[in-house]
């Protein structure tokens, strides 16, 4: 791990981050809270969005929602991730207004530690880069719902953008690691294994791969999952990544279908 | 790809939860949800979710146990999420029960052997004993190494031992408190503020861990899963992540059931 890599990355994401959900890139570095509304044009539909790099917490709200917000002591400012403190309050708001909402508590993000170094595609198997057509006529089966999205999923549908699949011996999918768009400059990575091909180390093949193509396109690539998704944690950890941030959303259901 | 040593941990992990909650320590490996009765010995929640990554196990509080195999999601990993957790709360609130979700943590386990620490010059390092935690405890400085007085993660109880990096006037620059866990020894860490960013709190860390394995116990590191500077202090000090909890406590514990 290189951590001058590791904090140029940070560095990035948040100014990325900074400039999408309508901050100063030093709310980040603060220890303190900072509220601040949606920017209209931000690329992810979310009611309410809660942003830590490990030191500042950035709540991100619909100019509607903020007088709410703004109400509520959230004291120290890391327990706004605290569901009771704001976010079933927040729901509870909501459906006051005739509003239906989802939220998940914090999720995890990584981004690269240094240079992610790709690995050797195994013996028999074959990489395909695949567009909207191969993730149609798989989305269904819900095999790779990280890599291709649920198929209920309306946002994921919108950032998806193409993936990355390892095809066995058999000439079937065993792994795919799928590409979504991440704000500006980033590229997400979901990533699935077929059941017939887990704990064979394909996950990694793919994510790394994925990662490779993010850096050559100019992006930098982004990787999350949930606490509860123990292996997801350690893939990321194996192919490189570093916990990077912390972050959950509440958006009306409209959005999530 | 996972060493021989991190599944030992792993597994021992696995072994203490199944002691506690009453599961099977197979419920852990498989993909199915698993719901058991809570003990009558844990009384601090009413509804506890674990998984290693894999099954996932429900101990739950009998009365609320018809209320959360009717509303089991699926697929039923996402049981430590809102959609069952704070429906629970919900629900207790309707029916003027206050109780209160805890999001799910990352929970971690040794991925090797720790190294011997290197002590920089100037400091000392301690291994502190429950006297020390206890009277350290009244400063306040510490919340997560050795907890608050009258907290509710009732650490004046749990407190173990733990690992104290000392500067050259004997104040302590970093505590890594040791503290029981369903079984396991857990570690919880601290750093003065005038100390970070030089790797004290991974040091420290490190020497609470050689202490629980030379106890012969298996260590256990816990944190939000906002806390992304614990994170990165797990990981530079040799953990990986092991599982994931989440609970609803209920604030007036159910009367004890008849005989």
């Amino acid at each position: 791990m290189q951590p001058a890599d590791l904090a140029a990355n940070i560095n990035r994401f948040q100014r990325g981050m900074a400039a999408e959900i309508g901050c100063s890139i030093d709310d980040f570095r603060s220890d303190a809270l900072a509220i601040v509304e949606r920017p209209e044009d931000c690329w992810e539909p979310y009611a309410l969005k809660i942003v830590t790099f490990g030191t500042g917490t950035v709540i991100s709200a619909e100019p509607r929602y903020l007088e709410f917000v703004r109400s509520i002591a959230i004291e120290p400012h890391f327990r706004a991730f605290t569901p009771p403190v704001l976010l079933a309050p927040f729901a509870a708001e909501c459906a006051r207004r005739a509003e239906e909402i989802t939220w998940r508590g914090p999720g995890l993000g990584f981004v690269p530690g240094g240079t992610i170094e790709t690995i050797p595609i195994a013996a028999g198997f074959t990489l395909e880069r695949v567009g909207e057509a191969w993730r149609e006529s798989h989305l269904a089966t819900r095999v790779f719902a990280n890599a291709l999205g649920e198929p209920d999923d309306i946002v994921a549908g919108d950032l998806w953008w193409f993936a990355l699949v390892l095809f066995g011996p058999d000439g079937e999918p065993a792994a795919a690691a799928g590409a979504y768009r991440d704000g500006l400059d980033r590229l997400e990575i979901g990533v699935d294994v077929a059941r017939a091909h887990r704990g064979m180390g394909l996950a990694p093949i793919v994510v790394t791969a994925m990662a490779a193509e993010a850096e050559a396109m100019g992006l930098m690539p982004s990787y999350y999952c949930a606490p509860t998704n123990i292996r997801s944690q350690r893939t990321a950890w194996s192919c490189g990544f570093v916990p990077a941030l912390s972050h959950a959303v509440a958006r009306l259901a409209r959005n999530t279908a | 790809m996972t060493t021989p040593f991190f599944e030992a941990q792993r597994r021992a992990q696995m072994d203490a939860w199944a002691a506690s909650i009453g599961c099977s320590p197979d419920a852990f490996v498989t993909e199915k949800l698993t719901i058991v009765d809570r003990p009558q010995a844990l009384p601090w929640y009413s509804l506890l979710g674990v998984t290693f990554g894999l099954g996932t196990v429900l101990s739950v509080e009998p009365r609320f146990r018809e209320f959360v195999e009717a509303h089991v999601p699926s697929p039923a990993y996402r049981s430590l999420y809102p959609v069952l957790m704070q429906r629970l709360v919900d629900d207790c609130r309707q029916k003027g029960i206050q109780a209160n979700y805890q999001v799910p943590a990352v929970c971690w386990a040794l991925a090797k052997e720790p190294a011997p620490v290197e002590i920089p010059p100037g400091f000392t390092l301690r291994t502190v004993d429950v006297a020390w935690m206890a009277e350290e405890m009244k400063r306040h400085r510490w919340e997560n190494g050795l907890g608050e007085p009258n907290g509710a993660q009732a650490r004046e109880y749990r407190n173990r031992y733990g690992a104290a990096l000392l500067d050259s006037a004997g104040r302590p620059a970093a505590v890594a408190g040791v503290f029981e866990t369903y079984g396991m020894h857990e570690i919880g860490v601290d750093v003065a503020r005038e100390h970070r960013g030089k790797g004290y709190g991974d040091l420290v860390v490190r020497a609470a861990a050689r202490e629980i394995l030379a106890a012969g116990h298996t260590p256990l590191y816990g944190c939000a899963a906002n806390n992304i500077r614990s994170q990165r202090t797990a990981l530079a000090a040799g953990f990986l992540p092991s599982f994931s909890d989440a609970a609803v406590s209920v604030a007036t514990p159910s009367p004890a059931p008849a005989a």
